[in-house]
């Protein structure tokens, strides 16, 4: 009952066994499989077109132009990449003074509608292929919109993420090691280290599709724009805006190691197809393992008590098992009410610590 | 409500109720029928599996559901009787759902050349069906093109995210509306990366083109009907328009929870969102207790300030999300510098980030130190002051001088260490003047019996609030150490209290909470507690010292702090002291934690 008890209360962050995932087309796109169809990892579901720095505007009113008249004033091709600050398009004007477009950022202009001449201008535009995340059978499908897959698995939620999705062969790098000795292209790498940009830098080189790291700390944040403009960091100069590849951290901010029960979990997924989602959006990052190895660990570490790393406080950081309820402590160290837990730690001795600040990690 | 013989309540399904709360926790609140009231009988929650790695509310509801059945034991279930056939579900059935993000209806956005008086149709249908609606772009000239800016309106619906687009088009020449319209949308909003995409609702005067509504239909799903009428002297018939709405209003519904699945009974539960329910608790006990009320609901992710005033609601807050999408933490809404004037000690921008990203990342965290609880209560202080102060002209909506009664609610309720803890949250975010009562939520369950309350039911809200204690706060200004207030306590029984406090100090009177007492307030010349200047006050009745005392608060409206960080904070500190808010740092209800 106790037992019970402390797995109610403390949050998972490890799931196994029957996973959903919906699968959204990001853009006007192509569904390409069906309802009760069976797919697999990495397998392509659809295809469609992403945009990314989009700005509309109503060119015949902009230029004060008549509509027939727009496609004659566009100064470069649709789908001409062309510089920040470069002429659009130009209505000439008395005293030669006319109405302009100008390019907001490096990009071309995706689109121009002939019957209302309202254009439209992308940084950039992409046609992808869309893949399935999740080895399954496909159980619901939104024409237009998206789909739905059920299979087995084992899902890890990400602490922070960014940069989008990416499928590959999972590969761990230890810290002996460099990107680079590891990957060829393609793969989803593994750092049980706090990331460090010089590592990504080389990651990127060796043609890494996602990296998974346990923590980054604020220069790190900001300068593989990991992290969006309401934390407040200052955007060096150099940096991207948006992160070279999906990034995934499991533990957060900061300068955490990876807890030994991941690194076992990855490990038991080492060469699988895996996938990633990196989200700026709190709560939606995670990775998906094949069931198999990554399951049976899971009801392995599971055994001999829940596995959990702490995720404040003093011992913030720290990885053990719950060894069980410690009903004398009603309060946190704060003084603030709460359930309080035993943690083993893995490093040696026994901390109480408020269930609340202890996550399942298998 | 009686006792059988097994020790079980002998009630029925209509004597149990539970309400279902949606947020960093999913907590389950069971609410029994006791004299025509319904009153919480318990209330349990289990860190949200709404998010990754679940996406299924499912493990937390089941979690929080026997979480709050090992608390409330043979009260919980419904005994299998006449009233709970063999089979039917032995848990309360669900009266409501409440959440951040559980609008009842769904966001809007009007887009629109009606003319006035059909406008106002349109938008008292779309009211009536529990829709918001968050944004306009409308005219009534027919040439509807020339007369709203197309590029900016996406740019605003882009960036409210509304859940549906109301496109509503009468004497479209040509057709040219509803293609201007189309291109917009599409170009605007279809193939971006965060893939937001609104249901379109078309109500068209006229024949709706194919071509128009075929080019809608490749990127977002449409429900369009042709309408008659709506001409200057020819009124909106609003017979199909409203039938379209209801099919409109479904389909959002629908897509309330796309891509996480959630146990029927909660996702057809009425919703609610968590301020207007807060607002509906707060009306309530207003209305019951005839008193002017306001309550601050402090959650990690958002805080509110909803108020009951001269028969008038007012509602404020921060970090009010219209999905159900996990926020981040509210301190990165909270500029730093008024986080750095309730913290008694400088925080490092860097220390302040790191704790509001790692809880948006664990969102079940609580803080674990004194010093952690102390920043987290600088960061509610900062946040909701900010609230009360974010309209045009930087006033806040209530009238502090005539607040009766307040109340604190949320996680900062379940956290405080210490009532005092409680009692300062409320009095430094509100600023209340003259004599006010403050209470705590210790449970933070006004929300949801405010939910139940919206259903119709008759709730003993006052039945879950903690009194806390009285505070005097004189309004006028002295120089600090001059003396501003004395109040006189006399028990009915044991030693009578005299307290004399300066101004700029805040002081704290305690005694026996189970004796009441008569309490007499004696301002100096250039105070006043609500009866003019120096006019001393008795109050009507006597009052019991609640869980923290009669705080006497001298420190001036509005609060003022010198300029000097290490001054503001030594003051700040001598407050806290003052009230032993807070054990000393290195102290600790420090006890051992490790071995």
């Amino acid at each position: 009952m106790e037992a019970d008890r402390v797995r109610r209360v403390i949050r998972q962050t490890v799931r196994s066994g029957t996973l959903r995932r919906r699968h959204v087309l990001p853009s006007s796109g192509r569904i390409l499989v069906n309802g009760g169809d069976e797919v697999v990892m990495g397998q392509v579901w659809g295809r469609g077109r992403m945009h990314t720095g989009v700005t509309v505007v109503d060119l015949p009113r902009m230029l004060n132009a008549q509509l027939d008249d727009v496609p004659g004033l566009l100064q470069v091709s649709r789908a001409e990449i062309v510089e920040e600050d470069t002429l659009l398009a130009e209505a000439p004007g008395r005293m030669g003074i006319g109405r302009q477009w100008r390019a907001p950022s490096r990009g071309m202009i995706a689109s121009l509608s002939p019957r209302t001449g309202i254009a439209v201008f992308v940084r950039e535009m992409r046609e992808v292929a869309l893949h399935c995340r999740l080895a399954g059978t496909v159980v619901s499908v939104t024409p237009g919109e998206s789909i739905v897959i059920e299979g087995e698995g084992v899902a890890i939620a990400g602490a922070l993420g960014a940069g989008g999705r990416a499928v590959g062969p999972l590969r761990l790098v230890e810290a002996s090691d460099r990107p680079q000795d590891v990957a060829d292209g393609g793969e989803i790498l593994v750092t049980p280290e706090p990331l460090r940009p010089e590592w990504m830098q080389r990651a990127v080189e060796a043609r890494a599709s996602a990296v998974i790291a346990p923590s980054a700390d604020d220069a790190t944040l900001s300068e593989l724009a990991l992290a969006p403009t309401i934390v407040g960091l200052p955007l060096p100069a150099s940096a991207p805006l948006t992160p070279p590849m999906p990034t995934l951290l499991t533990e957060g901010f900061g300068h955490s190691r990876m807890p030994r029960a991941l690194q076992r979990l990855f490990r038991a997924s080492a060469d699988e197809l895996v996938s990633v989602v990196g989200n700026r959006q709190p709560g939606e990052s995670e990775v998906l393992l094949p069931p198999g190895s990554a399951e049976a660990l899971v009801t392995e570490l599971g055994a001999n008590g829940l596995p959990v790393r702490i995720v404040a406080g003093p011992d913030a950081g720290e990885e053990g098992v719950v060894v069980g309820a410690a009903p004398d402590e009603a309060r946190a160290p704060s003084g603030s009410p709460a359930i309080c837990v035993r943690v083993q730690r893995t490093q040696g001795g026994t901390v109480t610590v408020p269930a609340a600040n202890c996550e399942a990690i298998a | 409500m009686e006792l059988n013989g097994d020790g079980a309540a002998a009630a029925s399904a209509s004597d149990r109720v539970s309400v279902v709360e949606l947020g960093a926790e999913t907590r389950v609140a069971v609410f029994a029928r006791h004299e025509g009231a319904f009153r919480l009988l318990t209330v349990a929650g289990a860190p949200s599996t709404l998010d990754a790695p679940h996406f299924d509310l499912t493990p937390s509801y089941e979690r929080a559901v026997a979480e709050v059945e090992s608390l409330a034991g043979a009260y919980f279930a419904i005994p299998e009787t006449s009233a709970r056939p063999h089979g039917e579900p032995r848990t309360p059935p669900i009266a409501a759902a409440v959440g951040r993000g559980l609008a009842p209806g769904p966001s809007c956005f009007v887009v629109s050349n009606l003319v006035a008086r059909d406008l106002e149709a349109l938008e008292e249908a779309l009211t009536a069906r529990d829709f918001v609606v968050t944004g306009r772009a409308t005219t009534a000239a027919r040439e509807f093109r020339d007369r709203i800016d197309g590029p900016a309106t996406v740019d605003v619906i882009t960036a409210q995210r509304p859940s549906i687009v109301v496109v509503a088009l009468t004497e479209d020449r040509d057709g040219q509306g509803l293609a201007y319209m189309a291109d917009l949308l599409i170009g605007g909003l279809a193939g971006r990366e965060a893939s937001y995409v609104p249901v379109i609702a078309i109500l068209y005067g006229g024949e709706l083109e194919e071509r128009a509504l075929a080019t809608f239909k490749q990127a977002f799903p449409v429900h369009a009907v042709s309408v008659q009428g709506g001409g200057v002297d020819d009124p909106l018939d609003m017979t199909e328009p409203s039938a379209l709405l209801d099919v409109v209003q479904q389909t959002v519904k629908a897509r309330r929870f796309t891509g996480r699945a959630v146990p029927a009974e909660v996702a057809d539960a009425p919703a609610h969102v968590t301020a207007a329910a807060l607002g509906a608790a707060v009306e309530a006990l207003a209305t019951q207790q005839s008193l002017e009320v306001a309550a601050v609901s402090l959650e990690d992710d958002q805080v509110s300030v909803v108020g009951f005033q001269g028969g008038t609601g007012v509602r404020v807050g921060l970090g009010q999300g219209h999905d159900l999408s996990r926020p981040y933490h509210i301190a990165l809404q909270t500029p730093i510098e008024r986080v750095a004037q309730w913290a008694p000690e400088e925080p490092i921008p860097q220390a302040l980030r790191f704790t509001a990203l790692n809880r948006s990342a664990h969102p079940a965290a609580m803080a674990a130190t004194p010093a952690e609880l102390q920043l987290s209560h600088a960061v509610f202080t900062a946040a909701a002051r900010q609230a009360l102060r974010a309209s045009e002209d930087g006033r806040s909506p209530l009238n502090h001088e005539a607040l009766d009664l307040v109340v604190l609610t949320g996680r900062a309720a379940r956290n405080a260490g210490r009532p005092v803890q409680a009692a300062l949250l409320l009095v430094n975010i509100l600023e209340p003047v003259g004599v006010t009562q403050l209470a705590i939520d210790p449970t933070s369950s006004l929300a949801m019996q405010g939910a139940l309350a919206r259903t119709g039911a008759r709730v003993a809200l006052e039945s879950t609030l903690v009194p806390l204690g009285l505070c005097v706060a004189p309004r006028g200004r002295a120089k600090a150490g001059e003396p501003a207030v004395l109040v006189d306590v006399r028990p009915s029984s044991g030693a009578r209290i005299e307290r004399e406090v300066s101004a700029g100090a805040l002081d704290v009177i305690q005694w026996d909470a189970r004796v009441p007492a008569e309490v007499r307030i004696w301002p100096r010349p250039r105070f006043d507690v609500g009866l003019g200047n120096g006019r001393p006050a008795r109050l009507k009745a006597n009052v019991g010292s609640g869980l923290v005392g009669l705080i006497v608060d001298a420190r001036g409206r509005p609060l003022v702090w010198p300029d000097e960080p290490d001054e503001r904070q030594a003051r700040l500190q001598q407050w806290l002291r003052s009230m032993d808010a807070f054990p000393p740092v290195g102290s600790a209800s420090a006890r051992p934690h490790g071995s």
